[in-house]
């Protein structure tokens, strides 16, 4: 059984939770509204923590100070952290993400502590975090996975990020970009 | 019993759909792998660094301010110089020239050759750091050893050739990707 394999099977006896929180992102203005209307909810597609290329999601982040901390962690401590930032939150009602903050969850899904700090950046193959985001994507039943800001932890605190994707996320789950009135400024689904 | 043909076909449509969905991701993480492990262009490879793919295409690649942020490298036809991008990068052209494997003279004949544009978009994505940082800055970043690259700095990896990790960092944080 590949590693793919083993993570999807495991995901089938994993605990899942409700994610009932608001949520924020912290993004450089200009590249956000340059476009005109932003895209709140824009997914690159790119590869990332918990995806791999092709993947479509979005991070998301639970405190403003962590989204500050992966924000930083990118531009350093020059004039780009002094740039414009645009931040803004998102109401999430998720009926079900994984949360890789429980130690049996962890567990269930045979993921190290060093899986979850991995330098993902420079790895050579698909990660395990990545292979995890993988089989969430191509089921229905979790929408999110809950994970500890590797950020945060190198500034010296304990944070935590969520990874949605949107493929998962169906009525009556969602996902809303909060504005000045009750109509999301977007939505999922 | 129509009703229920139709529900049939639609869920078995679902299934092809979901099963094609896997399929295309296993192909994408293969194309995505055979990427990275693709061996980079070493330097002692001068000559033969014709065939370079461009970079992958980027979130920001049709956002006319960001765009603007990397326009003073290009000359009037639209192509980038090498000259301009070694200024800004504060790097010589004899060391640029040997990062794309070529010589010094046949960057300052044709700075902007149409045979240098695939390498030099690499750097042209990694400029558009410039959205959000002065030039000064943007040097100093170049030079200074990051956590997130294995305590290498941008221009080392650029240098090694690793340029696709680097247009994809600068796409990650203009975009607020976490890390």
């Amino acid at each position: 059984m590949t590693a793919e394999e083993s993570i999807r099977a495991a995901l089938a006896g994993v605990p899942v939770q409700p994610l009932q929180a608001n949520l924020v992102r912290c993004v450089a203005l200009l590249p956000l509204t340059a476009g005109g209307t932003p895209d709140y909810l824009f997914t690159s597609g790119r590869a990332n923590r918990y995806n791999p290329a092709g993947v479509e999601c979005i991070y998301f982040f639970e405190h403003e100070r962590t989204a500050r901390a992966e924000y930083a962690r990118r531009f350093g401590v020059g004039p780009g952290a002094l740039q414009p930032i645009g931040t803004y939150f998102a109401e999430v009602d998720l009926a079900g993400i994984l949360n890789l903050e429980a130690l049996p969850t962890r567990n269930a899904l045979k993921l190290k502590t060093s899986d979850l700090t991995v330098r993902w950046e420079l790895a050579r193959k698909t990660t395990r975090t990545q292979l995890l985001g993988l089989a969430v994507s191509q089921q229905q039943d979790i929408a999110a996975i809950r994970f500890p800001s590797d950020a945060a932890r190198a500034a010296g605190f304990v944070g935590f990020n969520n990874v949605i994707f949107p493929d998962c996320v169906r009525r009556p789950d969602s996902v809303r970009i909060l504005g000045p009135t009750r109509k999301p400024l977007q939505k999922w689904p | 019993m129509k009703n229920a043909t139709g529900e049939a076909g639609l869920a078995s449509l679902l299934v092809q759909l979901v099963e094609e969905k896997r399929r295309i991701q296993r192909l994408m993480q293969q194309v995505e792998e055979a990427l990275r492990n693709a061996p980079a262009i070493p330097s002692a490879a001068k000559g033969s660094a014709r065939d370079v793919a461009p970079p992958r295409p980027g979130p920001l690649d049709q956002v006319k301010a960001v765009m603007a942020a990397t326009a003073d490298l290009r000359v009037a036809n639209g192509n980038l110089s090498a000259e301009r991008v070694a200024k800004l990068f504060g790097v010589s052209l004899s060391r640029l020239a040997s990062w794309l494997g070529r010589s010094r003279q046949a960057l300052s004949k044709t700075p902007d050759a149409d045979s240098l544009q695939n390498e030099l978009a690499f750097f042209e994505h990694v400029a558009r750091m410039r959205v959000v940082v002065p030039d000064p800055e943007f040097r100093k970043w170049l030079r200074t050893p990051n956590e997130l690259l294995g305590n290498k700095s941008p221009l080392d990896l650029m240098a090694k050739g690793e340029r696709q990790i680097m247009a994809d960092y600068v796409d990650d944080a203009l975009t607020g990707a976490p890390t």
